[in-house]
């Protein structure tokens, strides 16, 4: 048996020995804070940094939180690994002062040490990565420690202005990243399609963590003005095309900004878009179980979070008709405080 | 028979009315509204099942034993879905007064499965502070 605080020791010492030779170190700064992120060699760091590479880089300043990120194959140091049972998948998950998290199939660990805000990231061989691991890297780890900062790691899309913005929620499919993404090119700036940083409040504010968009083929086709990026995009497990909006369409990266609203969005026949209020039992049925369910840690907490925030803030069902661009109009006026619709 | 919240597993709101419940380990998420999230309320508040019946009988015209059977198949469901457990111990402290009984209805779960798909997929095993058995690494 290895308990998770000796685990931890374990790979720490691991990451040490292949970093032996001079890595590479980036810093940047995520929800106003400095994330550190060092890599044993450069082949894992290839592999993840493009997704952050929208956030403004950081020079000279103490580390918020330093994830010290290595792989077995290039690096030639591995860890001891868990037993893996006949047909188990998901994650071992491991709570406490020192967090662990093994996802099972792809034999990646995720660690987080709370008292020194260290976080180890190991994976067995960067040419079998994960694409969902380069669209959103850390996520574990990036929950654990916005947590013990009172911040709320969310499922979810954000879009606005610096003047203010939406998060846009619902489960996989619902249409947030399509709409999202649709933003792009247009007077609404893009933060996120996926997952975001909430800093709560009485200003409540959406920070940005990734620059990646996901799309299926259907969504593709409705996004016109991402077509070239998409050509030649990365493939997701699930078929989904991965990009990264900082490579094609710089200008329209949003960091941070006020939360002015949340919007739930739902696909309907036609290509009209109306808008109307969502009762906040519905908003966080929309965002609460979908969050909670791939983010072991703080999950009480997390839940009374997302609950305060909901109580304070605007809701609204948008429904999106086969022209995801026709919404944008209606976001602006959600985002401005009037009715979206005429 | 009082009932206590299966707060290891389960986080619940009250908005604007509606109670949320989620089931963090089935991924089911549940809301009930109007005379259920009153007898939600009340039992986590300490109350017993009569006793929220009684309070809900004063102020409804349907006949007590309707209102305490109403009452009594809703502790039910929440309590097959795993939601709430019987305890034997008594509240702490004397629990606040119901108050004016609220009109009754009909007390109804609604029971939320889309998300379950997510957990089967990437379900989180939750493991003790001893941690892990480790694999023999030569085995590879």
């Amino acid at each position: 048996m290895i308990d998770p605080i000796a685990a931890f020791a374990i790979a720490e010492r691991a990451f040490e020995a292949a970093n032996v030779r001079p890595g590479l170190e980036a810093c940047y700064r995520v929800a106003g804070r400095v994330l550190a992120l060092r890599f044993a060699g450069t082949a894992l760091a290839t592999k993840l940094l493009p997704a952050f590479a929208h956030l403004e880089a950081i020079e000279g300043t103490p580390a918020d939180l330093t994830i010290c990120c290595w792989d077995d194959a290039s690096s030639g140091v591995s860890i001891p690994e868990p037993i893996r049972e006949e047909g188990r998948r998901g994650v071992e998950y491991a709570d406490g002062p020192v967090r662990i998290a093994w996802e099972i199939e792809e034999r990646t660990l995720q660690a987080y040490d709370f008292r020194r805000r260290l976080a180890l990231f190991r994976t067995p061989d960067v040419a079998e990565l994960a694409t969902w691991e380069q669209g959103a890297p850390f996520r574990r780890i990036l929950h654990w420690w916005s947590a013990g900062l009172g911040l709320q790691f969310v499922h979810g899309a954000a879009v606005g202005t610096e003047v203010g913005g939406v998060l846009l929620i619902g489960r996989g499919g619902s249409g947030k990243s399509t709409m999202a993404l649709a933003c792009v090119g247009s007077s609404l700036g893009y933060a996120a399609d996926d997952y975001c940083i909430l800093e709560l409040g009485v200003w409540p504010c959406v920070h940005s963590i990734y620059s990646s968009g996901k799309a299926d083929a259907a969504s593709i086709a409705m996004l016109p003005r991402l077509a070239e990026a998409f050509h030649a995009s990365l493939i997701d497990q699930q078929g989904k095309s991965v990009i990264f909006i900082a490579q094609h369409a710089s200008q329209a990266i949003l960091r941070s900004f006020p939360l002015r609203a949340i919007v739930a969005p739902k696909i309907v026949s036609g290509f009209a878009c109306n808008a109307e209020v969502l009762p906040p039992g519905e908003a966080l049925r929309a965002l609460a179980p979908s969050t909670l369910f791939q983010s072991p840690g703080d999950r009480m907490q997390s839940f009374a979070r997302m609950s305060a925030l909901i109580r304070n803030i605007p809701c609204w069902r948008l429904y999106v008709g086969g022209d995801p661009s026709a919404a944008q109009p209606l976001l602006e006026a959600i985002i401005a405080g009037r009715s979206p619709n005429p | 028979m009082r009932y206590r919240l299966n707060d290891r597993d389960v986080v619940s709101e009250v908005l604007d009315g509606e109670v949320i419940v989620i089931h963090l380990q089935s991924g089911t998420y549940y809301s009930t509204l109007a005379s259920g999230a009153d007898i939600w309320n009340a039992l986590l508040s300490g109350r017993s099942v009569e006793e929220i019946a009684d309070c809900l009988a004063r102020g409804a015209e349907e006949e007590r034993a309707h209102i305490a059977a109403e009452v009594a198949r809703f502790v039910s469901e929440l309590t097959a879905e795993n939601l709430i457990f019987s305890t034997d111990s008594d509240p702490i402290g004397r629990p606040n007064d119901l108050g004016t009984a609220p009109a009754f209805v009909t007390p109804e779960l609604h029971k939320y499965t889309d998300m379950q798909e997510l957990l089967l997929v990437d379900p989180i095993h939750e493991v003790t502070e001893e941690g892990w058995p480790l694999r023999d690494t030569t085995e590879q």
